[in-house]
């Protein structure tokens, strides 16, 4: 496995983990709670820090591999990545738009609803890198 | 359907059981890129085509083959 298939791992499960902790225990789309930022910030820091240790760790086991710049094959894979995840951002960019001009859906709901559709969006991009790091490209 | 084979694995052997990794670093690829290429479930651009054929002093030709 490449170092970069072992970042797409590593991203994909604490992106996963940690906001599917938010998103399942945290009531997040509870209005009355209103929108406010601190969470919003605290989730950003611990993502980086679940995803720095492991990293860091690994990059200590094969410190070449880590050291070497993606290749093209890396950079393609990236780009399929990201394209699977630009497709799932504007569907959710699309429904937010829908819930608020149609359902009047404001407010917390849809900052979060806006997040998830972030969340998932990486989520995507991650998977399907994984995917075509599997199938070879 | 048409694909793109190569020799690379036979090129390899044929250059002193060189490794897969060592070709990598000879082409400035992972050797995860190599094994694909190898496999041929990834066709490289004509530049790391190229710099293949170079390490082991070939025309292009002699390393992939286009199968239609």
């Amino acid at each position: 496995m490449s170092f970069r298939e072992k970042i797409a791992w590593v991203s994909l499960l604490a992106t996963a983990s940690i906001y599917g902790w938010h998103f399942l225990t945290a009531q997040p789309f509870d209005a009355a709670g209103g929108a406010e930022a601190a969470p919003l910030l605290r989730l950003a820091i611990l993502l980086g820090v679940v995803q720095i240790i492991p990293l860091a760790g690994l990059a200590a086991l094969s410190p070449h591999d880590a050291k070497a710049p993606p290749d093209e094959r890396d950079a393609l894979i990236a780009l399929k990545g990201s394209r699977a995840g630009y497709a799932v951002l504007v569907a959710g960019a699309l429904a937010a738009c829908v819930a608020g001009v149609h359902f009047g859906v404001g407010g917390a709901v849809l900052a979060n609803g806006i997040l998830l559709a972030l969340v998932v969006a990486e989520l995507a991009k991650q998977a399907f890198q994984i995917l075509h790091y599997r199938r070879g490209a | 359907m048409p694909v793109i084979v190569n020799s690379i694995r036979r090129l390899r052997f044929d250059h002193g059981e060189m490794t897969q990794g060592e070709l990598a670093e000879k082409i400035g690829v992972t050797r995860q890129t190599v094994n694909a290429i190898e496999q041929n479930k990834y066709s490289p651009s004509l530049e790391v085509a190229f710099r293949i054929a170079s390490v082991f002093s070939v025309e292009i030709g002699e390393v992939f083959q286009y199968v239609a």
